[in-house]
Formats: structure tokens, C-alpha cells, sequence
């Protein structure tokens, strides 16, 4: 029986390159269909209508949403080129740093982007804490050491090319080469893995896209007070 | 080569008492050690550096952290009864609805038991929304499981055991049998487990714990 597998995603989410990395990586064709997420399509909001978000993966009648457990399942579905190491100490350490940098970087260098003040002052300490732990992580272990890339390099993958767009869009340093001269190694092999080059979105657009973005989401969380 | 299997964790932790029961089930025997988390101890420190938090599972001298990397680790490692499903898809739905309550229920239970008043009853309307979306999930089963406990019954016993002693105690019912009859079915048959029974804290003593933290809370943000 041929197998069908849709992926809904963004053209500059990191969420669902993610996925898209790992379809490629172990060769499974699938259908894109691109979500306007400020007006989601009936079949996003009936898929996963729980979160309302991509990506979601639609293997034959199988739906599955949030990006690690989309990962997690495709490393279980198709077996060749696998994302996660065999040994479960070491697969317990790859999921332990995905949890981290998705928890204690990615949301504090998205936020300390958009935010302002004390906001942006405290997100911003916040990441760069949580980039130095990171860096002593790669340092130690040398991630970046041998040809393939696995589930961590992807679940952090968004460092490479979505954190430099923020700090620019956002007026702030998180990341500098000196300061993280194992991450600075890492980002260099994983931009130019072949599978990961030709797999990411344009960044001129990206940088129109958050630039436009940033005032929104301020606006968002800091409501004007109503004149009387 | 001797296994050595250490689990830090305190009485109280709904994430310590987790590992615990996933050891229990598959009866694994392990070392227990108690942390006091105002004076933590140097093996802790040096065990969970990132976090410097329980619980911590040490196998053979390596240390595994964050209880949910904990449940699959153990799940791996000790093949016997096994807490995930074996099908790829229901493992997805499993970690699925183990994520939601870890990242959309658990925090917005924080936020019913620190916010003012006026915020509460909105907090609690939501509460009620993703309670409703979990209670959806048992769909005619026992457990989120099936027949007997699997990962999302271990991960929601904080909703079963730790969120009703905290709403007794701040006078704010969420899960009541009236608003979520399959929910409250759920735990009752949860509860009753003799391995379940033994992974939750002593009722008064942690009652008491409650009254004191939210007592504390409150003192710290009175006005002078």
C-alpha cells in the first residue's frame, strides 16, 4: 500500500523545518502544504485543534503534532539514517538539551526580540545564560564531530539561522564567535550539511517577515490604555 | 557488573514520585535518596548542575534528569512492563497529551493558586477549557493507558493527587465530580492502585505542606 504523508508548516518556522530536515534526511517523500497562519485553513484548525499550530504530520490517517513528538515518530517509522543515538543514556542527553534550548533559550531570545525595557533586558541575560550552558554541552560532548546530523542538531538547528535574523530584527547580541567558539564550529557544519543548505527559508524574507512582526506582538502584550 | 540505581528526590515532588512509580511498576529496585531542597546536597549539585533539581536518576554513576527524559530512559532500559506503547503512533499520542499537561495544564495551575482575584476566575474558566480537552482522552478507557496505568496516567497523577490537595486548600474546586465525572472516575480508580498508593505523599502531612508554602507566598507579597 503506498504510504501518504502531508506535512502542514510556515515558510519560516523554525517548528516545521524541523520536520522537514528529518523527512529529508531519511529520504520520505511527502506532500508541503503551507499554512497562512494568521488565517488558518479549516483543515489545520480540524487536524490539531488542540494547539491550532503547525507543523502537524498526516501519515495515511495518522495525525501528529509538536514538533519533538513528530520527530520522536518519524525516527520510529522509518528506520533508516536515525535521528536519535541507540544507547538510552546518550538518547535521554539528546532529549534532555532539546527541552533545554527549546525551554530556556528559544523562548527568551524570542522574546527579548519583540520586548522592550526590563522585558527585553531580562530575556536577554536569560539567553545568553542558557547559550553558555549550551556551549559547555558541545564543547564537551563535540556534537559536531563526525558527518551526521541527528535529533539535537536539528531540534537546536533554529541557533544556526533563525537566532542571527532576531538579533538583528531585535537590536540585541546573544550569540557572538568568540564567546562560543564550539557552537560557532557546529553552526558552520550544520549550514552546510547538502540536506540542510538547500532547506532553509530565504532570509531577506525572514527579516521583512519578523521585522513586521516585532511591533505587533510588543503591541499584543502591552495593551494601550483606552482613552476616556 | 553490580546495577547501582539511585533516585534524589523529596516526599513531596509529584516529578520525584513519578520516577518512583515507573520504577515500581516494573519493579526495578533502586537506592531512594531524600533531598532537602533548602540545603541540597553536594551529589545533587553535582549530579544536576543545569537544574540543580530533583529528581535525579543516577544509573551506574550516570545521572538522567527532567522526569519525563526519566520515564522514557527507564522505559528503554528496563524492557519489563512497559509504561509507552510499543506502536509508533500511540507513543506519539502518549508523549502528545504527556506535553500538554507538563506545558499548558501545569502552568496555568500555578497560575490559579498565585493569582488575585480578579484574575482567578479567568485562569479558572481556562483551567476548565483544558481539563475538558484532557477528560476527552479517556474516552470510554480506564486509564489514558487502556486497561492498566501507562505514561500519561504516571505524568497525571500531579492533576490526580497534587492539584485536589492544593484546591482544597485554597477553597478552589477544578476537578469536581459534577463538572468532569469521567476525570474523577479516573482518579478514583487511579488512587486505588496499590503501587499508586505508595508513590503519593501522607494527605495530612502534605496538606500541611500546602498551607505552609501558599502562608509563606502570602506573607512575601503583603504590603508592608
Amino acid at each position: 500500500m503506498a504510504t501518504q504523508v502531508k506535512l502542514l508548516g510556515f515558510w519560516c518556522s523554525p517548528f516545521s523545518f524541523r520536520v522537514e530536515w528529518a523527512l529529508k534526511l531519511k529520504g520520505v517523500d511527502y506532500d508541503y502544504i503551507e499554512e497562512d497562519i494568521f488565517n488558518k485553513s479549516s483543515t489545520l484548525l480540524e487536524l490539531n485543534p488542540v494547539h491550532k499550530k503547525v507543523p502537524v504530520l498526516v501519515h495515511d490517517n495518522k495525525v501528529i503534532s509538536e514538533s519533538f513528538v513528530i520527530l520522536e515518530y518519524v525516527d520510529e517509522t522509518w528506520e533508516q539514517n536515525p535521528l536519535l543515538p541507540k544507547d538510552p543514556y546518550e538518547r535521554a542527553t539528546a532529549r534532555f538539551w532539546a527541552k533545554f534550548a527549546e525551554e530556556k533559550l528559544l523562548d527568551a531570545a524570542w522574546t527579548a526580540m519583540w520586548s522592550k525595557g526590563e522585558t527585553k533586558e531580562k530575556a536577554l541575560k536569560d539567553s545568553i545564560e542558557a547559550l553558555e550552558k549550551i556551549e559547555g554541552e558541545f564543547k564537551e560532548k563535540r556534537h559536531f564531530e563526525g558527518e551526521s546530523i541527528g535529533y539535537l542538531d536539528l531540534a537546536v538547528g533554529w541557533i544556526a539561522y533563525w537566532l542571527p535574523v532576531w538579533e538583528e530584527v531585535g537590536s540585541m547580541q546573544i550569540f557572538s564567535q568568540e564567546k562560543f567558539p564550539a557552537i560557532t564550529g557546529w553552526m558552520a557544519k550544520f549550514l552546510s550539511h547538502p540536506l540542510i543548505k538547500d532547506n532553509l527559508p530565504p532570509k531577506d524574507k525572514m527579516h521583512v517577515y519578523f521585522e513586521g512582526r516585532r511591533d505587533p506582538i510588543y503591541n499584543y502584550f502591552n495593551p494601550k490604555p483606552e482613552d476616556n | 557488573m553490580a546495577e547501582e540505581l539511585k533516585l534524589y528526590g523529596t516526599w513531596v515532588s509529584p516529578f520525584s514520585r513519578r520516577v518512583e512509580l515507573a520504577l515500581k511498576l516494573k519493579g526495578i529496585p533502586y537506592e531512594y535518596i531524600e533531598e532537602d531542597l533548602h540545603n541540597k546536597s553536594p551529589d545533587l549539585i553535582k549530579y544536576n548542575p543545569i537544574h540543580q533539581k530533583v529528581p535525579v536518576l543516577v544509573h551506574n554513576g550516570k545521572p538522567i534528569v527532567e522526569s519525563l527524559v526519566i520515564l522514557e530512559y527507564i522505559d528503554e532500559t528496563w524492557k519489563n512492563n512497559p509504561i509507552l506503547p510499543q506502536d509508533p503512533y500511540q507513543r506519539a499520542l502518549a508523549r502528545f497529551w504527556a506535553k500538554f499537561i507538563e506545558e499548558k495544564i501545569l502552568p496555568l495551575a500555578m497560575k490559579v493558586t498565585n493569582s488575585e482575584e480578579k484574575e482567578k476566575e479567568k485562569v479558572v474558566v481556562e483551567m476548565f477549557q483544558l481539563m475538558k480537552v484532557l477528560e476527552g482522552e479517556l474516552n470510554g478507557k480506564d486509564f489514558f493507558g487502556g486497561e492498566s496505568i501507562g505514561y500519561v496516567d504516571i505524568v497525571a497523577t500531579i492533576i490526580a493527587v497534587w492539584f485536589q490537595v492544593t484546591q482544597e486548600v485554597i477553597g478552589v474546586k477544578i476537578v469536581s465530580e459534577e463538572k468532569f465525572p469521567v476525570l474523577f472516575k479516573w482518579i478514583e480508580k487511579l488512587k486505588s492502585i496499590d503501587v499508586v498508593k505508595e508513590c503519593i505523599p501522607p494527605r495530612d502531612k502534605h496538606i500541611t505542606y500546602v498551607k505552609a508554602r501558599i502562608e509563606a507566598a502570602l506573607l512575601k507579597s503583603a504590603p508592608n
